[in-house]
């Protein structure tokens, strides 16, 4: 008789404790006076995590252990970095992650009754263009791009929530339809969305959205003239954009050659990459790089900054847990109990994996950059909160996977 | 002399941390993969017994009824089948849901009504079947409940 | 339509994409982070400056060309004429050049110490101290090529063919590296772009000495060529519009000095021409001599046979068009041009048009030549010393391309044994030496200025395996100016012992 045995991971967060406490420790004594608020701060993320994996393990027996800590392990190492270039802004951010993890709790309840979010479909939908058309009015523009919002003193970046928002439309038209014709709002949705960002300047989260609706699509269809279709329309707008916005353009020229314009435009990727040559294979040491010579260290270019200090091997390993978050998820919704809760969990899957690709290729200079955060690693509110979103709602799918085939064990066994 | 100290600290602790993480790699790989040979062995399992069943919901007097299915299943009018459904508009032996490699697959028998798959009539060729798939053989609707991955209907 | 097993398929592509990302990030540490980190750009090298004393950097037989004194101060020789000389092989403390002080930052700043060097110099109570760096250039080599090299901006530079060592490399005019703050707050002049090591970062047009891939070229596509008489009877006459190849339109040089003086340069009339240098006519020869007396109508008809494609690949194997990008330094690329028309091929057969050549890459040519073809790749690092006196690195000779066959390599060695035993290049001649050379007297605007005077050859001794190139910058003909440089510089070279 097969009994269900879910292994645990604690041995796995205990080592991610003692990288994390050993790492505040080495913050503590930068300077010749004790730095009190490194070990409290380290030892509030130690609490924050301990209770919550032991919490959600006691919960929710089928919860994917691995994705969770997959997750720990890149925010601990976000919150390491912040709070050695700034402790404030690292406090801000566990304060996102704590939030975040409420986030995430109420995307796994809400996943107990995916019914809600089918029946909410054609809200989410026009709420999310009406974010993104909202924005264009009272939206506030950051390094180039408008897709800020101001509510209550606090800074939102609604394309973030967006992305969130786009995966359950996905999901919910492409479970019954499987033609063109029954996807219409569907079409209609991805190209509103695209062309409002593209309008906002906010290319990353254009090219993240267009790339994870075709994915999808093609996953859910298996249709490979209209998949090839959309790319060959996608990358039309790609070359077009190229011509008609100047910002592409200069995006383009810095890619090729970002030494060329160094004292201009090509000064970030010119300093990411001098960033990660300093580093080296074993890195300059925690506290011994200038991470603070890099625009935008703490957010879009935090990868070069863990170059710069733990090394290039840390950076293939953060690349590599990527990988193996990415291989849960795909596995998460390969086990889904039904098709709606499958293409969710894999549209979450491939928003986290085409977020990461295009940060850290853009960084190493592997494709033209486009800002957009690092998920859990990078500091920003909204981000943290869409990707914590984005792993409950995984989390989600996997419990009801692992009961439905829990059931199915115990009828057998009548 | 304290940063110089500190200094040296900082830089030794760079492999520490490294080699910590490259462990956390490894083993979460390992752990992950016997995880998922686990899960793969239990879904064998729940599977080699059933791999699930048919829900009737049309017509009427057949509406929730439960047809088990097995590894090999022919569907039709003919008591020799393994769903031996009574309805005049279906053919004698009139399809074939079988496993294949880890999936259900249903294959028309050559029926004139034909075998319609979520409402679009299904070729000559075999079709690969999801759990919620819906099934029409001539009158006869019903619904696929693949095992371990019924809705959660609580 | 699987939805499962697109998944799977969609995941195996994800892999393969981050597969790709670790190995692109491995692969550009590895091509670009030295040259990257020590950029001038870097300011993480500033900052380190201030928490360690800077290595020294000692030339091949031990002097100190770079030091920090007790102050923490960057000291440079004393010895104004080898400070100056070695100035861009050198560098500065500013992050202003290319130079030593930059591409071996890592060890002179001790980026590559291991922690038990760095405890122990912590325990002993010193300030840490970065490794010193030992370059394979002789100073007094340097001296003697920069007095040598008289008033003209230029550059020399000696390499053993042998080993790549860069025994010489001076670039003029040159800097002093003790007073660069000075020019950074524009108390000193500095001469227009003295900052550039011309040497290796110098793209000159190369004229004459072309030749070599145009004759490397021929040997290898044309069978049979080395045996062919040429007939050197006039101009060689292109339509003046079109540029096409006039065959048979001969002008003799009678009648071409009649035209010349009424048409713009490079015209006779209504034709395109080129002609040789000084108006020169050869009669009847074979490659050799032409090679020997450097003659252009032969190789501009050779460029036209040989062809763009095959002319190009030549001169690609030769290290035009590639990234200069050593493990000792980083230097320009050289580049062959783009012929339009077939004017413009015969122009690139003799090295004018567009193309771009470095001295240091001319040089690594002829050395390939007197190596049997094969092009080693130059260095400049002999060795670093950490603090406790052992050596952690000591140069390994490597082999940069194969850029010839043997027998090709010593057919074009005769040739140029040849050209400096009876032809343009006779003031290079040593006598006890078999010296080889290729002179060249690059055209570089259109007869307002002089001429780029330059001189690339060998020496072809098992004892002495140098090779040379020199350019002087509007020095005037490469044969009556470059050549004597380079051989004042080779009998320096024999004298110190190399």
């Amino acid at each position: 008789m097969y009994k269900w045995r879910r292994v645990s991971a604690a041995g796995l967060l205990t080592l991610i404790i003692v990288f994390e406490l050993s790492a505040f420790s080495l913050l503590a004594f930068r300077n010749s006076t004790l730095d009190y608020s490194a070990l409290a701060f380290g030892a509030i993320l130690v609490a924050m995590l301990l209770f919550q994996y032991i919490s959600l393990t006691a919960i929710f027996r089928h919860l994917d252990r691995y994705l969770l800590i997959i997750a720990n392990l890149l925010v601990a190492m976000g919150l390491i970095i912040q709070y050695r270039i700034e402790a404030a802004i690292a406090f801000r951010q566990i304060i996102w992650f704590g939030i975040g993890m409420l986030a995430m709790v109420v995307c796994i309840l809400f996943m107990r009754r995916p019914n809600i979010f089918r029946r909410l479909n054609l809200l989410i939908l026009l709420g999310c263009i009406g974010l993104l058309f909202a924005l264009l009015l009272v939206g506030s523009e950051v390094y180039g791009a408008r897709n800020w919002i101001t509510i209550g003193g606090q800074n939102f970046q609604p394309s973030e929530f967006v992305k969130v928002g786009t995966v359950f439309v996905l999901a919910h038209w492409l479970t019954n339809s499987r033609d063109l014709r029954g996807i219409w709002p569907l079409l209609f949705y991805v190209f509103a969305v695209v062309a409002l960002l593209v309008v906002e300047r906010d290319l990353g989260a254009a090219v993240l959205i267009a790339g994870t609706a075709l994915i999808v699509f093609y996953v859910a269809t298996g249709s490979k003239s209209l998949t090839l279709l959309g790319l060959a329309a996608g990358s039309a707008g790609a070359l077009a954009s190229y011509y008609i916005f100047d910002h592409v353009r200069v995006r383009v020229a810095i890619w090729k050659n970002p030494w060329a314009t160094y004292s201009g435009k090509g000064y970030q990727i010119a300093q990411g990459l001098m960033a990660i040559a300093s580093g080296g294979l074993w890195g300059m040491g925690l506290t011994r790089g200038s991470p603070k010579l890099i625009p935008a260290y703490h957010t879009d270019y935090i990868f070069a900054v863990i170059c710069e200090e733990f090394g290039v091997i840390m950076g293939v390993c953060i690349i590599a847990f990527y990988l193996v978050f990415i291989v849960r998820g795909a596995l998460v919704a390969l086990n889904a109990p039904d098709r709606f809760m499958m293409l969710t969990a894999f549209g979450c899957t491939v928003l986290i994996t085409l977020q990461s690709f295009i940060i850290i290729a853009g960084v190493i200079k592997l494709i033209p950059l486009t800002g957009i955060t690092l998920p859990f690693v990078s500091y920003g509110g909204s981000s943290i909160i869409a990707s914590m979103m984005l792993l409950g709602i995984l989390e989600g799918v996997a419990i009801q996977g692992g009961e439905t085939l829990e059931r199915a064990l115990k009828e057998m066994a009548k | 002399m304290y940063a110089n100290a500190y200094d040296i600290v900082a830089s030794s602790m760079r492999y520490f941390f490294l080699l910590l993480i490259i462990y956390i790699l490894l083993r979460l790989v390992q752990h992950s993969f016997s995880e998922f040979r686990a899960v793969q062995q239990i879904k064998k399992k729940v599977r080699s017994v059933s791999p699930g069943y048919l829900e009737a919901l049309l017509p009427e007097e057949f509406l929730g009824r439960r047809f088990p299915l097995g590894r090999e299943n022919t569907i039709g009018r003919s008591k020799r089948c393994n769903i031996s459904i009574p309805l005049p508009s279906l053919a004698p032996t009139h399809a074939f849901i079988y496993e294949k490699k880890g999936g259900l697959y249903i294959s028309d028998y050559g029926s004139r009504q034909g075998v319609l798959l979520n409402d679009e009539r299904i070729g000559r060729h075999e079709e690969f079947l999801y759990t919620e798939d819906k099934l029409q053989f001539g009158g006869f609707i019903c619904v696929l409940h693949l095992s371990g991955e019924e809705e959660d209907d609580v | 339509m699987n939805t499962r097993s697109n998944i799977k398929g969609m995941l195996v592509i994800f892999s393969a994409l981050f597969i790709v990302l670790s190995v692109y990030l491995v692969y550009i540490l590895n091509a670009y982070g030295t040259r990257w980190f020590s950029s001038p750009y870097n300011t993480r090298l500033k900052n380190q400056k201030n928490n360690i004393i800077a290595g020294d950097i000692l030339d091949r037989t031990g002097r100190k060309l770079a030091a920090t004194d007790s102050a923490g101060d960057r000291v440079y020789i004393s010895d104004t004429s080898i400070r100056k000389a070695t100035s861009h092989t050198v560098g500065d403390n500013y992050g202003q050049t290319f130079g030593a002080e930059n591409f071996f930052s890592k060890y002179l700043l001790g980026f590559e110490q291991s922690i038990f060097e760095r405890i122990t110099s912590e325990i002993s109570g010193k300030r840490s101290h970065g490794s010193d760096v030992e370059l394979t250039i002789d100073a007094s080599l340097c001296v003697a090529a920069y007095e040598n090299m008289g008033e003209h901006r230029g550059a020399v530079i000696v390499i053993n063919y042998k080993t790549g060592e860069i025994l010489a490399c001076v670039s003029k005019p040159v800097f002093d590296p003790k007073y660069v703050a000075d020019y950074l707050s524009g108390k000193r002049e500095l001469d227009k772009s003295a900052m550039v090591n011309r040497a290796t970062g110098g793209r000159y047009t190369p004229g004459s000495v072309f030749k070599l891939v145009t004759a490397l070229a021929a040997i290898r596509y044309l069978p049979g060529i080395t045996e062919r008489e040429f007939t050197c009877s006039g101009p060689l006459a292109f339509d003046g519009k079109t540029g096409a190849y006039l065959e048979n339109v001969l002008l003799t040089p009678q009648e071409d000095a009649e035209a010349k003086k009424d048409s713009e340069p490079g015209m006779s009339g209504e034709y395109r021409v080129i002609r040789d240098y000084n108006g020169e006519y050869h009669g009847r020869l074979n490659l050799k001599e032409a090679f020997s007396k450097s003659c252009n109508h032969v190789f501009a008809q050779l460029a036209l046979e040989v062809g763009e494609k095959r002319l190009k690949r030549t001169a690609q194997e030769l290290g035009l068009n590639d990234d200069f990008l050593f493990d000792d330094l980083v230097a320009a690329s050289s580049s062959m041009g783009h012929a339009k028309k077939a004017s413009d091929l015969a122009w690139l057969g003799i090295g004018q048009h567009t193309s771009l050549v470095t001295p240091l890459n001319m040089c690594m040519i002829a050395g390939a030549v007197a190596n049997g073809g094969v092009m080693m790749e130059p260095k400049l690092l002999l060795g670093v010393k950490n603090t406790m006196g052992s050596n952690i690195y000591l140069l390994q000779p490597e082999e940069y391309k194969k850029s010839m066959s043997e027998t090709e390599a010593s057919t074009l060695k005769a040739f140029m044994v040849e050209a400096v035993k009876s032809g343009t290049g006779r003031s290079a001649r040593i006598n006890g030496f078999a010296v080889g050379g290729k002179t060249g007297t690059a055209e570089t605007s259109s007869g307002e200025k002089e001429p780029n005077a330059w001189f690339a050859g060998f020496v072809e001794d098992e004892e002495h395996p140098l090779a040379v190139c020199v350019v002087l910058e509007e020095g005037g003909s490469g044969g009556k100016h470059a050549a004597p440089v380079a051989r004042e510089v080779l009998k320096k070279a024999f004298a110190l012992g190399y």
